[in-house]
């Protein structure tokens, strides 16, 4: 076994002997003695294989009964396995549970002596610890009362704060979490991290997926006593999410509900769901279109004259809302002979588990004709971890003050600090991502401030135009959040200034928009290390060009803002706009190579007056002056001092 | 046979079940004296004052009280160490530890009230003018041979208790036919020498009337009367030991699942 593991298991296998009997009596073993043995195989283990890594968080989920507490107690050495190998270097903790040989006439104090030599402590080793563990469980004053007297959370604590002091490199933990109150499952996950950074092992078993996320580096997923899936965490719970959906897709069989009723006059048959693509299937992004059908069966012929008066619901419920979405309409005479279609834009809500439910019913005399309530179960994949859209009696956008919009393209670089660095004075972002193809929208979907994307998937060739309507898909997006501010933002731009503050004080409430006083950040020989993955724009270069643009980011949301012409940066905005706060735009100077794709970026796709000066600067990325051949100054200096270029109509006013 | 670390375990679980034998009572352990002192009072006057069989043994008193008390620890111990993993199924089902801790532990609480009981037999030993001899320091022997046999049947006990519960009515039933078959009450020459023969191949018989004999100081009822037989009783007790202890670990490692 190599050294950096914990746990090796090999060829697992279990079964247990469930009797119809249960012999527990001589008398029947020996009056069933020559009789044959009835018994049921249980399979808790089928071939086994898996091994974690000293040092690693490790945990395992299934569904109840797949086996993967039985599989904890054969690591822990309860559980005997009928095959296999178990190799475990290391000292393991041997408890999976808290407060394991409690007893309820002792006081507490004798229960942490009790408890803790069950967990391998000495007498002494208890003698010097108690006050430590006494202090941790906050029950000072409780400690010579009878263990009965106190709540179960009490109880909790104080097997936890024994159980921490176990001294094991490697811990079982069964569903330790479940219990407790916040405050204390807080104080759990503060351990867990202790233990995390102190190098030790960990095998956790929850049904918590949250949790499960949270501390995982790996998980494994058992079904059926069978290594499901195993690997990284989201991937897992992906699989354990959808566990049965994918065969379910084929609609061959009929699923079984628990809770279908109504006297089956008329009958829902074939139901089934389809994709955008039209394959069948049970796992639908947000975003996307379901698509469903089903046929009516019916009994009696005389039913169909009825047809008028039937009504049929098709409705969806959403398991973490506890809501339901529902549509009816009035059957017509030919949804007898032909499939009923339906179809749904699946809104972009959380990752999570969806049922739809289907009931016929007679409008007039309430009759139930057939009821499938929560029949059909789908999973809703989205990317997203902070999906803006919730749920509520229909899917409302929720209301965000100021609205930060970023328009992207394949910036997993910087892509992280502009979004943290954003997050700074705006309250949520929303993304264009305009076709990236390495990990930009990763970093996106995973971001908290992030609450909607769009994807633009396919790349249009005419840039000037394709901009400007981008801008405007991401403006009618940020509508809906009915934002008291705008502000729209560049990857490669840094921003000083109290903004969040000012847009919230009542000096901006006579204000319609901002202009940002912007310049260009310049590499120079001494200067020209390029930006790396984890560092910090914000004056991350040195020197700066004098030349100044003050241009309109922020705006006060109204319906009559838009973006009009070509390749418009700012929208029209009338009304009153200041000019405040600075920023530092860092196009041309995040490194040589940055530099050289830029040129080619704009020399290609842009019209001629554009790409004629981007093709000329190929190869000049270290600069000694500004592309305005004006000396390069620091930071400070060139707030002061800045030359303004931009808006047009006021050149000539700023240049001295 | 166990693990060091696994002592400490022994020690919190023996006196933990100790405490809680006579916790919310008032007199405490002190029942575990009067319980005993109880039987022996209702023994002396049956056999003294009815039956009159006590009148012939010097020291009828001590010889009744400490048969008494040494059957005592015997019922004792065997039952609660038969108890022993069905009781603790909680904490067989949660933690590994080896299982005949807990047998072991159990049987610790009753050597501790045991060593009380004899401490009150010594002292009215002392008031009925026994005299003690050298001699008398083989209690300790014996003693300990009493320990090995209990242990050795508890091991049986313990484990069958887990598949088959009836095991608890007939060691119930076992133990009073034990107690008769016994000489606690009745001094042995009373029956028959082939009966007594017999009798005292059982090692419980064996120890019960050795003590006797180190502690009274005669013989009349030793073994040394059965000298042809005196190592049967020691080698019943140590094959005993030898096979519970792999019949035990061979169905410990079940015990989980089962109880």
């Amino acid at each position: 076994m190599e050294k950096d593991v914990a746990i090796q298991v090999e060829g697992l296998y279990k079964d247990f002997k469930i009797p119809h009997e249960k012999h527990n009596s001589l008398k029947s073993a020996t009056l069933n003695l020559f009789k044959r043995k009835r018994y049921s195989l249980h399979k808790a283990a089928e071939d086994i294989n898996f091994e974690v890594k000293s040092g690693e968080f490790f945990g395992i989920i299934g569904k109840n009964g797949c086996g993967k507490s039985t599989l904890l107690k054969m690591l822990a050495g309860i559980y005997v396995p009928d095959a296999g190998k178990i190799t475990i270097s290391g000292r393991l903790s041997p408890f999976l549970e808290l407060g394991v040989g409690f007893n309820p006439d002792l006081t507490a104090r004798d229960n942490i002596y009790l408890n803790g030599t069950i967990l391998g402590l000495s007498r002494k080793e208890i003698d010097e610890k108690i006050d430590e563990i006494i202090a941790f469980s906050e029950l000072e004053e409780f400690v010579d009362q009878k263990l009965k007297n106190f709540s179960s959370g009490m109880q909790v604590r104080l097997a936890f704060s024994v159980a921490i002091q176990a001294h094991a490199d490697i811990l079982l933990i069964d569903e330790v979490l479940a219990v407790g109150d916040a405050a204390f499952q807080k104080k759990c996950f503060d351990v867990f991290r202790d233990l995390k950074k102190q190098g030790k092992t960990i095998v956790f078993v929850s049904h918590g997926m949250d949790s499960i996320e949270q501390f995982c580096d790996r998980v494994m997923l058992i079904d059926n006593a069978k290594i499901a899936d195993i690997g990284d965490p989201k991937r897992v719970i992906y699989s354990y999410n959808t566990l049965g959906l994918q065969q379910k897709a084929s609609p061959k069989k009929e699923e079984k509900s628990d809770s279908r009723w109504g006297n089956k006059k008329i009958e829902v048959e074939n139901f089934s769901l389809y994709d955008d693509k039209g394959n069948s299937s049970r796992i639908f992004d947000a975003g996307s279109t379901i698509n469903g059908s089903f046929s009516l069966k019916v009994r009696n012929a005389k039913t169909k004259q009825l047809a008028a008066a039937v009504e049929i619901t098709v409705a969806l419920y959403d398991v973490r809302n506890n809501l339901t979405l529902t549509d009816s309409r009035r059957l017509k005479p030919e949804d007898f002979e032909q499939k009923i279609n339906f179809s749904i834009d699946m809104p972009k809500l959380q990752e999570n588990k969806f049922y739809f439910s289907v009931v016929v019913r007679n409008a007039k005399s309430n009759e139930v004709y057939d009821e499938r309530s929560k029949a059909y179960e789908i999973y809703l994949r989205n990317k997203m971890t902070n999906p803006a859209l919730f749920a509520s009696k229909s899917f409302w956008y929720p209301k965000v003050d100021i609205l930060g919009m970023l328009r992207i393209r394949n910036e997993e670089n910087i892509i992280r600090d502009t979004l943290d660095h954003l997050s700074q004075f705006v309250d949520k972002i929303i993304v264009f991502d305009d076709a990236s193809t390495d990990k930009t929208l990763d970093i996106v979907y995973n971001h908290p401030s992030v609450i909607d994307v769009i994807e633009n998937k396919t790349w249009k060739k005419n840039r000037v135009e394709e901009e400007t309507a981008n801008r405007q898909a991401l403006l009618n997006l940020a509508q809906k959040f009915s934002p008291e501010w705008i502000f729209y933002a560049d990857a490669d731009e840094r921003f000083e200034g109290d903004i969040k503050q000012f847009l919230n004080s009542g000096e901006a409430k006579n204000v319609d928009a901002i202009r940002i006083s912007l310049f260009d950040a310049y590499m120079t020989e001494k200067d020209k290390k390029p930006f790396k993955k984890g560092d910090k724009l914000l004056n991350f270069r040195k020197y700066f060009g004098l030349e100044r643009r003050d241009i309109l980011m922020i705006w006060r949301n109204k319906p009559e803002v838009t973006f009009e012409g070509l390749d418009q940066r700012e929208p029209r905005v009338d009304g009153k706009i200041i000019t405040k706060f600075y920023c530092q735009h860092y196009g041309k100077s995040l490194s040589e190579k940055h530099w050289e794709e830029t040129c080619d970026y704009y020399a290609k796709n842009f019209p001629e007056h554009y790409s004629v000066k981007w093709e000329a600067r190929k190869g000049k990325a270290i600069h000694e002056k500004s592309d305005f051949e004006t000396p390069l100054y620091i930071w400070e200096k060139v707030r002061k001092n800045g030359l303004q270029i931009h808006p047009a109509t006021e050149i000539g006013k700023g240049i001295k | 046979m166990i693990k060091n670390n696994y002592y400490n375990l022994i020690k919190e679980l023996a006196i933990t079940d100790f405490k809680i034998k006579y916790q919310e009572s008032i007199l405490g352990y002190i029942w575990s004296l009067v319980k005993p002192l109880a039987y022996f009072g209702v023994l002396y006057i049956v056999f003294t004052r009815v039956f009159k069989l006590g009148n012939s043994i010097p020291y009828y008193p001590i010889y009744l009280l400490l048969g008494v008390i040494l059957f005592g620890f015997w019922a004792d111990a065997t039952q609660t160490a038969m108890n022993s993993i069905v009781s603790r199924g909680d904490l067989i089902r949660k933690v590994y530890f080896p299982r005949i801790v807990l047998v072991i532990s159990s049987t610790i609480t009753s050597v501790i009230t045991l060593l009380l009981n004899l401490i009150v037999v010594f002292v009215l030993a002392v008031f009925a003018h026994v005299h003690f001899t050298w001699e008398s320091l083989w209690m300790i022997v014996l003693l300990f041979e009493f320990y090995v046999f209990i242990v050795g049947v508890s091991f049986y006990l313990a484990a069958l208790f887990v598949k088959f519960r009836d095991v608890g009515h007939i060691w119930e039933v076992a133990n009073q036919i034990f107690f008769y078959a016994t000489p606690v009450v009745y001094p042995l020459k009373i029956v028959p020498d082939r009966m007594g023969k017999i009798i005292m191949l059982s090692p419980l018989a064996q120890i019960i009337q050795d003590c006797r004999t180190v502690v009274l100081g005669f013989d009349a009822t030793s073994t040394s009367h059965y000298w042809r037989f005196y190592i049967m009783p020691q080698i019943l007790v140590a094959v005993l030991l030898v096979s519970g202890y792999f019949i035990f670990r061979k169905m410990a490692v079940r015990f989980a699942e089962e109880v």
